[in-house]
């Protein structure tokens, strides 16, 4: 089971990503409000992934990213974000984003944004959800 | 000002998609037209986001009640319980505010391109009428079934 870190400034979106996360049979090892919470947190939990939003107060998405791919190389952060800028996507994956999901969110898209980091997991689907 | 109205248009045309194809609330009236003036009524489910980049403004959306609690409906994921209810309520305006013109950015006058947006501000139980002087001053209102959406955009 992976352990994720979820990172968004909005309360909403913390609680849909939890539901959709626990769905698809991942465990929400945290929350974190800010990239600067997310970078403790990340210290603290060591997760298996992270879904980090762009634009939050204190500390953005990128800033964190950035920070936690200085001493974590490996680490598995997916972008969720709003914000439909091409380049704001290219400077995510350029500092080491693992994918990169735009809002709204659902739980497909969620899904497919998963698998794609973690070709060898699986992940409950619909069908499966189903039975 | 083409600018200004540019940006508001593509914010206010995502409203329109965003809650008839992203949301299922059915919107009445197709035609968006972006209006100049002085004042405006905002209602008590209200969110503000700066602007930065080639347009700086500040941006406002403002819901009818109803709209509002079809939106925490629609948005939030799963069972509702009745804590929750007031919190998500309270939240949603910023939140739909945020992906809208996060999501209208790449239609920005310019593709968008540098177009930086703060995080969103609620104003809290705050019904009120805005009237500002010596400013540019643009409004676009979504009709849907279930109330209105108003954008707004101050410079």
């Amino acid at each position: 089971m992976l352990n994720v870190l979820v990172v968004d400034d909005s309360m909403i979106i913390r609680r849909n990503l939890k539901k959709m996360l626990t769905e698809l049979g991942c465990n929400v090892i945290a929350e974190a409000a800010n990239g600067q919470e997310a970078i403790e947190l990340y210290v603290k939990h060591n997760p298996d992934a992270v879904t980090m939003d762009i634009t939050m107060p204190v500390m953005t998405g990128i800033e964190a990213l950035k920070e936690i791919r200085k001493n974590y190389s490996d680490a598995v952060i997916i972008m969720v974000t709003s914000h439909g800028q091409e380049d704001l996507v290219m400077d995510a994956i350029k500092s080491g984003a693992k994918g990169y999901m735009l809002k709204p969110i659902n739980i497909d898209k969620l899904a497919q944004v998963f698998k794609k980091a973690f070709p060898n997991m699986k992940f409950k689907t619909d069908e499966e959800l189903l039975v | 000002m083409q600018q200004y109205k540019k940006a508001l248009e593509a914010i206010a045309n995502r409203m329109k998609s965003f809650l008839d194809e992203d949301m299922g609330i059915e919107v009445v009236d197709n035609e968006i037209s972006i209006d100049n003036g002085d004042k405006f009524n905002l209602s008590k489910h209200t969110a503000i986001i700066g602007l930065g980049g080639e347009v700086k403004a500040l941006t406002l959306y403002s819901f009818d009640e109803s709209l509002a609690n079809k939106l925490v409906e629609s948005f939030t994921y799963g069972e509702i319980t009745k804590e929750e209810k007031e919190e998500l309520l309270a939240e949603i305006p910023a939140e739909v505010a945020n992906t809208v013109i996060g999501n209208a950015i790449p239609n920005f006058p310019n593709a968008g391109k540098g177009a930086t947006i703060t995080p969103p501000i609620i104003i809290k139980d705050a019904q009120l009428a805005m009237k500002l002087k010596n400013s540019t001053v643009l409004t676009a209102m979504v009709e849907t079934k279930y109330g209105n959406a108003l954008c707004a955009l101050l410079n």
